[in-house]
């Protein structure tokens, strides 16, 4: 957890010198006393919104989004009349301008409602034509999807900004984006990307001798060498880094580049050099009076003494830690240090302290709902029994854990059960260390599967990412290949870019593989990043990812289609031109043109084709889209419309010849009802493929002999009704009903009856879970054997 | 020679008349083409007297390309035309369904117009 919070104060990105603060404050000051006195609502809107471009600047949100909103509504009127000239561009600019603001400081409070409104302002930046204000759009947009953590969606936007920067010779903030880049790349784990493009950022650093940039980029280059295990260098730029703050004298920047020289001496295994460099930084802030530095600081002295067995001083620095970790007011840095005292003073054998911290820690999180914290803390005052020979009172800690862990905190639950196992083998109770020992088993099952599917979302990403791109790249080759043709009108088209298609996928392929690589080289460095997402959150993702893991194999059968077109219509073009040349010999001109239409029209299917398989993969990274948990109004008729044509695309695409008959049935006085649509839809997709697998199951049961070819007709119903309070769906099949030996597990999380590999048998818990906690309804099978199953969601209306 | 393509993809037609150009001018085969299973039934009932050679994708929607060759071997006039089957899948399964309904030959997708061509002036 401690490590978790370093990354984050690290990876802050850019501080702003002092001097620079100042006169920035100054700016704003002089600003407002000109918005004052301004009258007119045009100047007042571009006075509004400087001022707010400004706080962006000084990272004072609440500033920026009030003067953000305040200029918005003023650039209402000029925007809507008269919009081509040269006034109401320059008004929309405004306008662009705040609304960026405005969704740059909603982006990081907010994720979702701010790339919504980044959005907006990009697509107003891109009617006024002007580069440097789309560049900007692009940069803020690519910083809100890292906010969310979409490394691959930043990664384009930054990439997009970067060009434009480019071709407005914008070097400042080329450079800025280039550094921003590296760590979306660092995210994902590709060091080297991630140290290439920090090493172009100092180049141009250099090159405009920007001190803050070049600080900066040393940082990000240290970090990322250090990450690669290369710590010499890391050290050398870090050092680097620390000769400009000097020249600059810039007290934040050394003691930020200390404590990083710190990290990268602990990660070297050198303990004396970090904690002099720990050290240096803690002199540095105290002087500044920077509250969660001087916090971090301590705790990271804590930790080395830890590491070198020297608990007395450990002990003291965590004491101190926790002082400034309470005036700083952040309960996990707070609980973090109770837990680090305790474990220091059960070390020491110490055990009325051990208990007296790891109590104060379990009272924090029970006032702050700190699910976790609380199983921790419980956990750890059963070590302290247990060391005590207590065992009975550490069973009762131990039992107290298990009931307040969340039940799909599996890391912590396989610990609990674990520790208990342990301890009944103490008590010499054989029997509850068996059932343990089994829960333990279970529990380690669910991590690893979890952290499984989270490896095979990661990699998937990525290679769909790559695949796209290599599409997206054929398909521009064409569309030019096709304007050559017209005006050259012969012997122009040559190698119909299907090697480089070839050479691309690739590339992509060796890229996946360094990338499968790298991710063995950091799992140490990964386990701790695992440790801080929420485990539900990636539980969810995992099974969105797996569903689409198990459409992979349709979805390559169907962009098998489409380039084989490409292969055929490209060779031919080849072989056509060869007649043409011949045909032009010859000296009929008229053949000759006949053919050079044929060759046009291939192009064309070339373009259309190439096309097609980008729609299917577009079509894959939608599904993956991660839900905002947001209720909104929604047409429930649709949605389930919508979700049952998906199913029925998916599995069409896997199988083209399976078919089904579907019967849809809807209350068209339903209305709209608040759910959460992406999460209802999931629900319904699973359902709807479940009823889909069933039939075809039964299906392929009877199609064995293919005598029995037109007895079974496979059928899936969805129905809604409006009932009093309540809104029932219904997603019924003619499969082979659910067997009763089963039927009370279904919902359980990791049951399935697919094949191995097939299922995660996450679908239906999920789904249970999503019906019943996140939206207080119910959830209900009927199933005959032989005849068929019929799953009821009822949703409560308001 | 006739020859009848049965496969859902309807630029399958464009790519089979460019591919056997010089064919078709020389009057050597003749192309015919249909888009589904059940237009391929429709197709041989008009023209029932003449000799079809029929090169048929197995993945359609509705009929399957199996469930087509099933009809013709089976219940169409006899002696039954030749029928070549053609699929994306080259697994045994299809392979060994497509061999005891009868088919004459069996080739995977992409088609190497090459081997295609060979086979054709064979049969």
């Amino acid at each position: 957890m401690l490590l978790a919070l370093t990354f984050c104060s690290l990876f802050a990105g850019s501080l702003m010198a002092q001097q620079q603060v100042d006169a920035t404050k100054q700016k704003a000051n002089a600003l407002k006393a000109q918005l004052n006195r301004a009258t007119s609502d045009s100047s007042r809107a571009r006075l509004a919104t400087q001022l707010s471009t400004t706080y962006r600047l000084l990272i004072e949100n609440d500033s920026c989004k009030k003067y953000a909103s305040l200029a918005i509504p003023l650039t209402n009127k000029f925007t809507t009349i008269n919009n081509n000239s040269s006034i109401a561009t320059k008004h929309k600019m405004i306008r662009a301008k705040a609304i960026e603001n405005l969704g740059s400081v909603l982006s990081y409070e907010n994720t979702t409602l701010g790339l919504d409104t980044l959005n907006v302002a990009l697509r107003l930046w891109q009617e006024t034509g002007n580069k440097p204000g789309i560049a900007m759009a692009y940069f803020t947009l690519a910083q809100g999807y890292g906010y969310k953590g979409d490394n691959l969606q930043a990664i384009e936007y930054f990439n997009k900004s970067i060009k434009l920067f480019e071709e407005t010779n914008n070097k400042y903030d080329k450079a800025s984006a280039l550094i921003s880049l590296g760590l979306e790349k660092r995210y994902l784990g590709n060091y080297g990307d991630a140290l290439e493009s920090t090493l172009k950022s100092l180049q141009i650093a250099k090159e405009i001798r920007d001190t803050t940039l070049m600080t900066d980029a040393l940082l990000a280059n240290g970090f990322n060498y250090m990450l690669a295990k290369s710590y010499p260098e890391a050290l050398q730029d870090q050092r680097k880094a620390l000769e400009l703050y000097k020249l600059t004298k810039d007290s934040v920047g050394i003691a930020r580049t200390y404590n990083d020289m710190g990290v990268t001496d602990m990660f070297a295994n050198k303990l004396d050099d970090a904690l002099i460099n720990y050290k240096k930084a803690l002199a540095l802030r105290k002087k500044l009076g920077d509250v969660s530095g001087i916090g971090y600081s301590y705790s990271y002295i804590s930790r080395i003494y830890k590491m070198q067995g020297k608990f007395e001083e450990a002990i003291t620095n965590t004491k101190e830690g926790i002082k400034y970790a309470l005036q700083w007011g952040d309960i996990r840095f707070i609980i973090d240090g109770y837990l680090d005292a305790g474990d220091i003073y059960l070390e020491l054998k110490d055990y009325e302290n051990a208990l007296t911290n790891y109590n104060t820690a379990l009272d924090i999180a029970k006032e702050n709902k700190a699910f976790n914290y609380q199983a921790i803390s419980l956990m750890q005052i059963g070590k302290v029994h247990t060391n005590s020979g207590n065992t009975k009172k550490a069973l009762v800690a131990l039992q107290m854990a298990e009931q307040v862990v969340l039940p799909r905190d599996y890391k912590t639950r396989r610990s609990i059960y674990d520790r208990m196992k342990d301890t009944y083998v103490k008590d010499n109770d054989y029997e509850n260390a068996f059932e343990s020992q089994f829960k333990f088993q279970q529990m380690n099952d669910s991590v690893n599967a979890a952290e499984k599917a989270e490896k095979i979302t990661a990699l998937t990403q990525q290679v769909i990412y790559e695949n796209k791109r290599a599409l997206q790249k054929a398909s521009q080759d064409k569309e030019i290949a096709i304007q050559q043709s017209q005006i050259k009108q012969q012997k122009l088209i040559r190698n119909i870019s299907i090697g480089g298609l070839l050479i691309v996928i690739g590339f992509a392929f060796v890229f996946f593989m360094r990338f499968k690589e790298k991710r063995k080289l950091n799992v140490a460095l990964e386990e701790s990043l695992f440790d801080l997402k929420a485990t539900q959150k990636q539980l969810i993702q995992s099974e969105k990812m797996a569903s689409l893991g198990e459409l992979t194999a349709g979805i390559a059968h169907e962009i098998q289609n489409p380039l084989n077109f490409v292969n055929n219509f490209s060779d031919m073009s080849n072989e056509l031109l060869d007649e043409m040349e011949a045909e032009l010999d010859k000296g009929d001109i008229e053949e000759a043109k006949t053919i050079m239409a044929d060759i046009k029209q291939n192009l064309e299917k070339i373009n259309h084709h190439g096309k097609r398989a980008e729609g299917i993969v577009k079509g894959m990274l939608q599904h993956s889209r991660k839900s905002t948990d947001e209720k909104e109004p929604t047409d429930i008729n649709v949605l389930a419309d919508e979700y049952l044509r998906l199913a029925y695309h998916g599995l069409r695409a896997k199988d083209k010849s399976f078919n089904a008959t579907l019967k849809t049935n809807f209350d068209e006085t339903i209305g709209k009802i608040e759910i959460v649509p992406q999460d209802i839809g999931r629900v319904i997709l699973n359902l709807i493929t479940n009823a889909f697998y069933a039939v075809n199951e039964k299906k392929l049961a009877v199609d064995k002999d293919l005598t029995g070819l037109d007895s079974y007709q496979p059928t899936v119903s969805v129905s809604t009704k409006k009932l009093n309070n309540k809104v029932e769906i219904s997603v019924k099949d003619n499969g082979n009903g659910i067997p009763q030996q089963v039927l009370d597990k279904i919902f359980q999380p990791f049951f399935t009856t697919k094949p191995t590999g097939q299922g995660t048998g996450l679908g239906l818990s999920m789904s249970y879970d999503i019906i019943t906690k996140a939206h207080g309804g119910e959830l209900k099978v009927e199933t005959k054997e032989g005849e068929g199953t019929e799953f009821i969601i009822r949703l409560p209306i308001n | 020679m006739k020859i009848l393509v049965v496969d859902d993809e309807q630029d399958v037609k464009t790519l089979f008349l460019q591919r056997f150009r010089k064919e078709i001018k020389t009057g050597e085969m003749d192309f015919d083409f249909a888009f589904s299973g059940e237009e391929a039934l429709t197709y041989l009932n008009q023209n029932s007297k003449e000799a079809v050679l029929i090169l048929s994708d197995i993945n359609m929607p509705g009929m399957s390309g199996l469930e087509l060759l099933k009809h013709i071997k089976q219940e169409f006039r006899k002696p039954p035309p030749v029928v070549m089957m053609i699929t994306a899948y080259g697994d045994d399964e299809n392979f060994n369904t497509a061999k005891s309904l009868g088919a004459d030959d069996f080739l995977t997708k992409p088609v190497d117009f090459k081997v295609l061509k060979e086979k054709l002036l064979q049969k």
